[in-house]
């Protein structure tokens, strides 16, 4: 990833009127399963040496939902693993050894000797929020390629240092976003360059309630676990279970739902709107905190949360209702379109709408289409489909959204100076990273 | 939600925007200073929202910076401290310096005193940090130079060039890192005589704070320096990812994108540049750039050519599109895919022959998809349309199934007129896709000629689709009369009972009253397949208005096709009605049990019933236990009758449930047990 490639794409994107520049995505993303053929073997197969060798930072449940995708590529071959928990490494080695029919995955339990592995070239990045920037220009400055599963970062800065990184490494990175890659999404952002709902004029996402962590006290660090690698970047606290449980739901750790399956939403509405070196100016909200006699979580419960491009185009995230309701509307003023994550069912008016798609495709829950992508940019060296700097536009507007709910304040955003008009919210770009992390 | 929260918000800031009084900011502080993992958070979160409030009101903000100031000192524990800086990240003054300085001194809390000084307006917490770092040891210096580097402290410059050549790596590493990011002059010396040293365990370090100094420089308008550093990291013994690196950003400092770079080299050996090299001609800016590297397409080896179609295309002018045509027809497959997606990418209407010419012989099915997408693809709206519509008649059976759902996805209307006519055909599997397609794109003027094609179709395989077409093409009408009305000035004039059956079956389709009288005259005509056909449709009836009809059709069956047929038809709608269980409902269950003949109207029955939440559903269902032909379904429906009404009708639900009991055997008298052998 290089900025001037990046810069490619906002030239070209302005040469070309939005149903042409939908048409190139749609069939860029149509043709998935190209291999080189200098990569294909007689037989067809993949030739061993033209394998892309990767391994995998970080195995929790997400990293096993996604690894299959991955393993599933005719060219791609898992030969190592870190966790700092040792029982996770052991069981992806178990996963990793099962499907090839051997024993030869490696573990790490430092993941910086296993980015000093020459033969690794890239790695799939699954570790819990607080580390993924980290991690991520780590393995950068190791030469390696990578996937990071989203939040990509856990502020603003660290957001910039991981695009920055990437340039200067010439890094190819794809961000866990894996919608840009999911028919059903892609159908929908077509339908509206397309004008079927005429003018955009506001982007509607829901993601869920907040869940609440009570109270719970310091306790000894389980057997197994290395609690200091856990922390990471992390200013240390002591090991409060319920708190390393539920560390989506700490500033520190992680950033609730706005975060955690806002990025989602707003990585589609970056893309549909060609904004992928830019963002929103305006942010405001209103938000429900936790009770804090019964709850030591610190994510808001419930919010609506509203940001304004310079353009006018709105976009209103609510966090309530449950995990089943997510979903993202884009309304125009002569219709609109809607996906719903958790069936992927696109809904629309007019209806006809909806005559115009091809099948339903697979879901967002196979994120094969997104690795796919990954790979095919290792050996071309083009941009991802979710680049580092799409990635962290995306991301930056749900943290902005974050940082108005925590100072109660409407802001204003330069997208340009990447700033605030608030001293308080520019200081909250960012988080001084816990040594010996550099980054 | 919004209004709970207006309440809430309000609440909040009518009790915590008022002036505090010093008793009362006194004992938040004692509350928050004894806070750890596992007591209530709600001091914490009082002095959160102080900070909310305070946005506003200065003097509060002094006094809540006094607060936390007094939060790190002893005796506050560590999480209350922590806490404190987390707050003086937002808000902190030089007021609070020289507290933050005393956590310095530790190493426990340095890192948290860093959380607060990292992003200190001031210049006075660099000298705050520089202070600390002479006495520093260990974690806590290294957590120092960061903070610095991040900061950018240029007086920082010299204590850190000296910890660069310290012989501890990590030490090093964290001092060459900050130097990276000042890069002011002195810095830039340090890092440029660390390249000359080339420390192996440093080398990857010392080239990331290299690059960022080149790109400082480039900013800077010092392009010579800057391009002096990435051409030395660009040498084939630095790593693959630090010459990538440095030749992206040699492209950059370059005024024309670095274009004889790029043309260099694709010329050259270089296996790791040369896609990079590639990758970014899409973003060069001479206009005649894409001329230049469009010519090297056929000199490319297949996989560099899959690089350099996906870059031209990217490029998007005319002079790259001759050359990616051309290779439509490559032999090689995934140089033909790419350069297809391409041509999806960047044509119109005059590209459909060569995307069509395409399809023709063997291909994979992922191959012709491409090309299938790729027409969707095509610009130019009606031309392209009207291109792929004028390229039906010459294309053979397979190609033209395709090229109907192209048009589909296209939401080519002009196109329909084509696909009637195709629809007349006798191959099936034409006639369906055709069919298909219609019925996406047909308007309510279209469908007088969809029926006429409909009902005169010769590919009888093919008439379930018609219909499907049509029904789908009815609901563009939006009212049911005039639905009902279109299908019958057709119906009048058809006397094949193919045809009339067709048109019978879109009745549902209307779903007016008018419709349903038709079908009832239907249902006594002379034609037994036109009556049969009538009664399988009534069986459709999207409501209970088929009901009676229903009910006469099983009362005075024809056949017994026709009544289990209409049977069904019952069973199905009172089945729909289940959501509103209500003595209607029961009546029509009732009646349904009058005309059951079978068990297997029973079980059809019982199946249905079983959803009904009603007590005088187990009234129905009970009597059933007794017959051994349905007692399975029977007890089935009982319970499942019973659970739903439990909760409203105990006593009824007991007992039914009391029926299911099997009758209690009396056991056998016991007899003498044998004596245990040994």
């Amino acid at each position: 990833m290089t900025s001037h490639t990046l810069k490619l794409n906002s030239k070209t994107e302005t040469k070309l009127n939005r149903r042409q520049f939908l048409k190139r995505v749609s069939t860029a993303l149509a043709v998935p399963t190209i291999l080189p053929a200098s990569a294909l073997g007689l037989d067809g197969a993949v030739a061993p040496s033209n394998r892309i060798v990767f391994a995998n930072i970080g195995i929790g449940g997400r990293a096993r939902y996604v690894m299959p995708n991955f393993l599933a590529q005719p060219d791609v071959v898992f030969t190592a693993v870190s966790d700092c928990r040792e029982d996770r490494m052991k069981s992806a080695k178990e996963m990793i050894d099962k499907h090839y029919g051997n024993q030869d995955c490696r573990m790490f339990a430092n993941f910086q000797e296993l980015l000093a592995q020459k033969d690794i070239d890239g790695v799939f990045i699954a570790t819990g929020d607080r580390w993924h920037t980290t991690a991520s220009i780590y393995a950068a400055r190791a030469g390696k390629d990578m996937y990071c599963e989203k939040p990509i970062s856990m502020c603003i800065s660290e957001g910039r240092k991981l695009v920055e990184a990437c340039r200067r490494h010439g890094t190819i990175y794809q961000g866990g976003t894996q919608r840009r890659s999911t028919a059903s999404y892609r159908f929908a952002v077509e339908m509206v360059r397309q004008g079927k709902i005429g003018r955009l004029h506001t982007v509607e996402i829901q993601v869920w309630t907040g869940p609440t962590v009570g109270h719970d006290k310091p306790a000894p660090v389980p057997a197994g676990w290395d609690y200091d690698t856990w922390l990471g970047p992390v200013q240390w606290r002591p090991f409060v279970p319920a708190r390393v449980n539920g560390w989506n739901y700490f500033w520190d750790t992680g950033e609730g739902p706005i975060i955690g399956m806002g990025c989602h939403y707003t990585d589609q509405m970056q893309w549909l709107l060609k904004r992928d070196h830019t963002g929103p100016v305006e942010f405001e909200g209103q938000c429900e905190w936790p009770d804090p006699v019964k709850y030591m979580s610190e994510t808001p419960l419930t919010s609506e949360t509203r940001c304004r491009y310079a353009d006018g185009i709105n976009c209103v995230m609510y966090a309530r209702k449950t995990f089943k309701d997510r979903y993202i509307r884009y309304i125009g003023d002569e219709g609109w379109i809607q996906v719903d994550d958790e069936t992927n069912e696109v809904t629309a008016e007019p209806k006809s709408i909806l005559n115009l798609r091809s099948n339903a495709g697979i879901s967002w829950t196979n994120a094969g289409d997104h690795v796919r992508d990954l790979l095919n940019s290792i050996r071309s060296r083009r941009p991802t489909i979710c680049h580092p700097e799409a990635a962290h536009r995306s991301q930056t507007i749900c943290q902005a959204m974050n940082i108005g709910l925590r100072l109660g304040k409407k802001l204003r955003w330069d997208p340009v100076k990447e700033s605030f008009d608030c001293e308080e919210a520019n200081r909250m770009r960012h988080r001084e990273p816990r040594t010996p992390w550099l980054i | 939600m919004k209004p709970q929260i207006h309440v809430i918000m309000a609440a909040l800031s009518i009790a915590l925007a008022l002036p505090l009084q010093a008793a009362d900011m006194s004992q938040l502080i004692t509350d928050a200073a004894k806070y750890e993992s596992g007591q209530s958070v709600e001091p914490l979160r009082k002095f959160e929202q102080l900070l909310r409030d305070s946005a506003a009101t200065p003097a509060l903000r002094v006094e809540l910076e006094a607060a936390m100031i007094k939060l790190l000192a002893p005796p506050a524990t560590f999480e209350a401290r922590r806490f404190a800086c987390q707050q003086l990240a937002a808000i902190g003054t030089d007021a609070s310096l020289p507290a933050l300085a005393e956590l310095l001194k530790t190493e426990e809390t340095t890192g948290i005193a860093c959380l607060a000084l990292g992003v200190h307006p001031s210049a006075k917490a660099n000298k705050t940090l520089r202070t600390a770092l002479a006495s520093a040891r260990g974690r806590a210096r290294l957590q120092i130079v960061t903070t610095l580097g991040d900061r950018r402290d240029a007086e920082a410059v010299k204590p850190l060039s000296e910890m660069a050549h310290d012989n501890d790596a990590l030490t090093a590493s964290t001092a060459i890192l900050a130097l990276g990011k000042i890069a002011n002059e002195p810095a830039r010396k340090t890092i440029a005589a660390l390249r000359k040293e080339a420390k192996p365990a440093l080398a990857r370090i010392v080239a990331d704070a290299s690059l960022r100094v080149a790109e400082e420089l480039a900013t800077g308008g010092d392009r010579k320096g800057a391009t002096a550093i990435c051409e030395d990291l660009l040498q084939p013994t630095q790593p693959d990812n630090i010459r990538r690196g440095a030749f992206g950003a040699l492209l950059r400092f370059e005024k024309d994108g670095g274009e004889q770079r790029i043309l260099a080299a694709i010329h050259g050996s270089d296996a790791k540049l040369k896609p990079v090299a590639i990758a970014a001609i899409g973003s060069l800016k001479s206009r005649d750039a894409s001329k230049k590297f469009a010519a090297e397409l056929p000199k490319l080896q297949p996989c560099e050519q899959v690089f350099m179609i996906e870059a031209l295309a990217n490029r998007g002018d005319d002079a790259v599109r001759p050359g990616i045509n051309a290779l439509v027809s490559s032999a090689d497959v995934a140089v033909r895919r790419a350069a297809i997606a391409a041509v999806g990418r960047l044509e119109g209407a005059s590209a459909v022959p060569l995307l069509v010419k395409a399809m023709a012989g063997e291909k994979s099915p992922e191959e012709l998809q491409d090309i299938e997408t790729a027409l969707v693809s095509l610009r130019g709206n009606s031309a392209t349309d009207s291109a792929i519509v004028a390229d039906l008649k010459s294309s053979p059976a397979e190609a033209k199934v395709r090229l109907f759902s192209v048009l589909a996805r296209r939401g080519a209307h002009v196109a329909v007129p084509s696909l009637l006519a195709e629809a007349s055909g006798f191959n099936p599997a034409t006639v369906q896709a055709a069919f298909q397609a219609v019925g996406k794109l047909a308007k309510a003027e279209d469908i007088p000629a969809l029926l006429e094609r409909l009902v005169g179709m010769s590919a009888a395989d093919a008439r379930s689709d018609g219909e499907s077409a049509a029904a789908r093409a009815l609901q563009k009408i939006t009212d049911p009369a005039q639905r009902t009305d279109v299908i019958m000035a057709r119906m009048v004039k058809c006397s094949d009972i193919d045809g009339r059956s067709s048109l019978l079956r879109l009745m549902p389709s209307a779903g007016d009253a008018k419709a349903l009288d038709v079908l009832k005259t239907a249902c006594a005509d002379k034609e037994p397949r036109i009556r049969e056909a009538a009664v399988r449709t009534l069986a459709t009836w999207p409501n209970v208005a088929a009901w009676d009809m229903l009910m006469a059709v099983c009362r005075q069956p024809e056949s017994e096709t026709v009544r289990a047929l209409a049977m069904r038809g019952m069973v199905r709608l009172a089945g729909d009605l289940n959501a509103k269980p209500d003595a209607e409902l029961i009546e029509r269950y009732r009646k349904l049990m009058s005309v059951a003949r079978n068990a297997d109207d029973l079980k059809l029955i019982l199946g249905a019933l079983s959803g009904v939440a009603h007590p005088d559903a187990l009234k129905l269902a009970l009597p059933l236990l007794s017959n051994r032909a349905v007692r399975a379904e029977a007890e089935l429906a009982v319970k499942k009758i019973a659970v739903a009404v439990k909760a409203q009708h105990p006593e009824a639900a007991r007992e039914a449930l009391q029926r299911l009991q099997p009758p209690k055997i009396q056991p056998p008298a016991k007899s003498k047990p044998a004596a245990k052998k040994k």
